[in-house]
């Protein structure tokens, strides 16, 4: 297992290094002219730029390969270079918006993937009975609405009307608390700086605001992972070892707990996988609706604004990320099927 | 088309939620709700509004503005443009010809003198002093960062020589520094001669403790550039800035502070994320793109303000903006004109419309003697049905059959909507009355006989003849350029069948690269007042090298320089009003004649306020809410 994981690490950096190469290629369709756009986004700075010396310096209109090595010489050293469009270094920008992103997908991920689970499998189990159609329902109108639509109804009725789920991180007390010295800020995920203050009001406020977020997130996510539980529930439901396991004489309760439900599980943890891989590589509509300042947010106007930067500091992330949540989720065959030995 | 019916929905819902005279919010912190992006605290850095906002409640200039208020109760527009009105800020008197202060010397030059307040204290505890003023200047200039605002400070200070710092140590010392890229590589001793003989004598403090700017030809707009609103003139703490690690005003050594980053990473200047002012609010907290939070300075030597907090979210979303806007949570929120019936009528939101404005944006250049490289906007690049030629737009006629193809009243009625919008005919904005001549014999209105007669008379009737093909352009995103084009594309097709136009939408980055390359045969892009005076206009939208001028071809460079520089220039060289007056009126009217650009109209300025919002000053010079006299009450 140890050796596996250590073989899968190693292609981490070609994955990387494949992506950056890409982008790179991608970017030279674009003209120097193009990719100085992001310094000059408002009109009256263009009166003193010298767009020729600008080119120059930044090696604009050098052979592509020069360009490579110039970021990767910076890179190695530690310089990931400034975002304009997030008005801050690119590590500064990582550094601000990951947490947020991180907090939205920790308090996310739980509910999509057990939620899911467990929808996908008493649907199952409860196979064209009320509760399966009821969950179906469910489940269809939240793939069907997109996440703006769910995200906008759920903030105008828990906010416009009731006012119990402001956007924003949180309040202005609790924002006052968190900026004041007296409150340290561990890892910049608010909840979990609250608690490690020991302080339940700004951990409440911070609920507060997480609520229809993650909740939107859920209902619009689910849906995949349910169809995929329930139709793997079925499969296995199906099988002779189920039946076998009933003429045995094992309650249901077993049958369903450790003879199907764990079978059935091998792929829902595959898309499982995926999704928290995707939640935490920032969610650009959620963030923006509900005015978290995410990395989706800052990825989605670093990609309009062509902050190349910005660009490639997400991609090593991202490339980062995904080869870890694959990881996990191969980890995770090898524990809940026996036949899959990591090797 | 959802989202419309979404933000109905929201609009009846935030109605029925609401009634008047709620309870005011967090009595003592004023909540904003905009979307820019702030960039830097350093002010001679800062040349865009969101940043200039900041600094402008933080830190004060020598001089400042007269301001009218709009609030719940009333909307006073006592405001002034005019510089005899400026107010002594950080000086104790606005320097004038008859209080002695400015002074005209036979050989042209001229001196401003600024007595400097005493007992005024900054936010981290020092004293200003008139070295302090002498430093923030000299500072300024010698940082002169690529695309920043030191223009506005070397340009009447070295008597209209130079734009930029380099071409002012070329000059001084005779060698190419390859447009300021060299600058960093100065000895100590070229760096001293260039400070000593070029810089230094331009701003001195008198033995009296006055401090003294020197000009060496007159600048009628100089005081309008050093006042409150221009961060370019927010007078800095000297020994604090070289705490941070700022130039120590040593002779010798400035070259290491100039041009920090190349001009295009802010936070390689020392300021860029820390400010020290004498404001009536200090810096409380700055998150870049998310939020800055400003707190009252109760040391301030006017009265302290009235409100404790002002936290100014970035929040880019519309429905987030309108909810929390629309719930009290937010009391002064940015709304873009077409969403402005959303707010307009609710209970406990005021809108303020038909405010002055200072701005020449939208307008639209033609560009004589297009880039025909690589340039796909002008299909066959020939004198044919499928394309056009590099000198299609050189013709006066043509470009005056544009001009009377543009529906203006539709535009405003249809577009600019319930914001409301003016006319407009030359570069001189309307806000500058004294300089403005409303002579409606000057403005283009849309009549399509006209401009089927000029079309006819194009290019000796090559045009009408041969018909064309090109591409306008839009840059993605803003819809109003969007149906600037396409309002064009419908009347000049409608002229003749040979006549096509193309309009298409792309990115930021890609009308960015076809203006700069010369390739749009028209294009859309709009200017802001640095400074309230028509030569800031003039200049890039008339000058041979202006921002804007300078790109539109070598046929409409040739006239600018011929007709157009002269008359600039000459304006520039009285500060007598009258007289610069007629110059400007005079643009205006060749400028009709000559027809070089489509004057679009312009919307009007406007205010979104919750009730209790007292005290908002106005001067549509301001960069922001100036928060000093904002307080929250129901009168």
């Amino acid at each position: 297992m140890l050796a596996y994981i250590i073989r899968r690490l190693l292609i981490l950096p070609v994955v990387v290094l494949g992506c950056i190469i890409l982008v790179f290629a991608v970017m030279q369709l674009l003209s120097p002219y193009e990719r100085l756009s992001i310094y000059c986004s408002n009109p009256a700075e263009l009166k003193n730029i010298d767009f020729d010396v600008l080119i120059e310096r930044y090696g604009l209109n050098d052979p592509i390969y020069s360009q490579f090595a110039d970021w990767f010489w910076k890179v190695m050293h530690g310089e990931l270079g400034w975002s304009q469009s997030a008005a801050r270094p690119v590590m500064g920008a990582f550094m601000r918006f990951m947490p947020v992103s991180a907090e939205l997908a920790l308090w996310s991920a739980l509910p999509i993937i057990l939620g899911g689970i467990w929808l996908g499998s008493l649907s199952a189990v409860k196979h064209n009975k009320p509760i399966d159609h009821i969950t179906r329902i469910f489940a269809i109108t939240g793939w069907s609405l997109p996440t703006f639509v769910a995200g906008l109804l759920g903030l105008f009725l828990f906010y416009g009307i009731l006012g119990w789920f402001p956007p924003g991180q949180l309040g202005l007390g609790a924002s006052a608390i968190v900026r004041s010295s007296q409150f340290v800020s561990y890892t910049g995920i608010i909840t979990l700086d609250a608690v490690l203050n020991w302080n339940w009001y700004v951990f409440g406020d911070a609920v507060r605001h997480l609520f229809l977020p993650v909740f939107t997130l859920a209902y619009v996510s689910w849906a995949m992972l349910l169809r995929v539980m329930r139709a793997s529930m079925l499969e296995t439901l199906r099988q002779d070892y189920v039946t076998t396991a009933r003429a045995k004489g094992l309650e249901e309760r077993v049958v369903i707990k450790k003879h199907a439900r764990r079978n059935a599980l091998i792929p829902a943890v595959t898309i499982a996988g995926v999704t928290v891989a995707f939640l935490f590589n920032g969610l650009v509509i959620t963030e923006t609706i509900f005015d978290f300042h995410g990395l989706g947010r800052w990825a989605a106007r670093a990609a309009q604004t062509f902050d190349l930067p910005a660009l490639l500091g997400y991609l090593l992330f991202n490339g980062v990320l995904i080869v870890f949540a694959n990881l996990i989720v191969d980890v995770m065959y090898a524990y809940i099927d026996p036949r899959v030995r990591l090797e | 088309m959802k989202r419309i019916w979404l933000l109905s929905l929201a609009l009846v819902l935030v109605l029925s939620a609401f009634a008047l005279g709620q309870e005011i919010a967090n009595p003592d912190t004023i909540v904003r709700i905009e979307y820019g992006t702030i960039n830097t605290l350093d002010p001679a850095y800062s040349y865009d509004t969101s940043s200039g906002a900041v600094i402008f409640n933080i830190m004060e200039n020598l001089i400042m503005w007269p301001a009218g208020v709009v609030d719940a109760d009333e909307t006073d527009l006592s405001y002034s443009l005019a510089t005899a009105d400026l107010l002594p800020m950080l000086a104790t008197v606005t320097p004038s010809v008859d209080n002695g202060l400015i002074v005209t010397y036979p050989d042209g030059s001229l001196i401003y003198q600024f007595p400097i307040r005493k007992g005024v204290k900054f936010h981290e505890g020092g004293s200003l002093t008139p070295e302090d003023v002498e430093y923030t200047f000299e500072r300024g200039m010698l940082q002169d960062r690529d695309g920043g605002p030191q223009w506005m400070l070397i340009e009447p200070l070295s008597g209209s020589k130079y734009g930029r710092l380099y071409q002012w140590v070329n000059d001084v010392l005779g060698i190419d520094t390859k447009k300021g890229t060299l600058i960093e590589d100065l000895t100590p001793e070229q760096q001293t001669k260039f400070y000593n003989e070029a810089i230094d004598p331009l701003v001195e403090v008198t033995t009296t403790g006055d401090v003294v700017f020197h000009l060496a030809a007159p600048y009628p707009p100089f005081l309008t550039i050093l006042a409150h609103a221009g961060n370019w003139g927010a007078i800095l703490d000297k020994e604090w800035v070289i705490e941070q690690g700022g130039w120590d005003g040593a002779a010798d050594n400035w070259a290491a502070w100039y041009n920090p980053g190349g001009g295009q990473a802010a936070e390689a200047s020392e300021l860029y994320d820390v400010i020290n002012g004498t404001g009536p609010y200090m810096l409380g907290h700055w998150d870049p793109g998310v939020e800055v939070v400003y707190e009252r300075f109760d040391g301030y030597w006017r009265e302290p303000a009235a409100i404790k907090t002002v936290v100014n979210k970035k929040i880019q979303e519309w429905s987030a903006r309108l909810l929390l806007f629309g719930r009290g949570d937010a009391d002064i929120c940015s709304v873009d004109p077409q969403y402005l019936p959303q707010v307009m009528g609710q209970p406990g939101i005021v809108t303020t419309l038909n405010l002055p404005t200072l701005g020449l944006n939208p307008a639209g250049f033609f560009t004589s003697d297009l880039a025909m490289e690589g340039n796909d906007l002008v299909g066959s690049g020939k004198w044919a049905e499928d394309g056009i030629p590099s000198e299609f737009f050189n013709d006066v006629h043509l470009r005056k059959a544009f001009a009377y193809s543009f529906e203006y009243e539709t535009y405003i009625d249809e577009v600019l909507g319930v914001a409301g919008g003016y006319r407009t005919h030359g570069p001189v904005p309307k806000a500058f009355g004294w300089a403005y001549d409303d002579d409606p014999a000057i403005y283009y209105s849309f009549d399509i006989e006209k401009a089927t007669a000029e079309m006819k008379l194009a290019h000796d009737g090559k045009v009408w003849e041969t018909g064309f093909t090109f591409t306008l352009l839009y840059n993605e995103g803003n819809q109003g350029r969007k149906v600037i084009a396409e309002i064009l594309e419908k009347n000049i097709e409608s002229m003749n069948p040979k006549f096509h136009i193309d309009v298409r939408g792309v990115p930021w980055a890609s009308y960015l690269d076809r203006m700069v390359t010369e390739q749009m045969p028209l294009f859309v892009i709009g200017w802001l007042a640095d400074f309230p005076d028509p030569h800031n206009f003039v200049i890039p939208f008339a000058n041979s090298t202006g921002t804007f001028s300078g790109w539109q071809g070598k046929t409409l460079v040739a006239m600018f320089a011929e007709k157009y520089d002269p008359l600039i220039s000459a304006a520039m060289a009285t500060s007598v009003q009258a007289e610069r007056a007629v110059i400007y009126k005079q643009i205006e009217h060749i400028s009709y004649d000559d027809c070089y650009d489509l004057w679009l109209p312009q919307v009007n300025g406007y205010r979104v306020q919750r009730d209790w919002v007292q005290g908002y000053a106005f001067n549509p010079i301001f960069p922001d809410v100036y928060y000093y006299s904002v307080y929250k009450a129901y009168e």
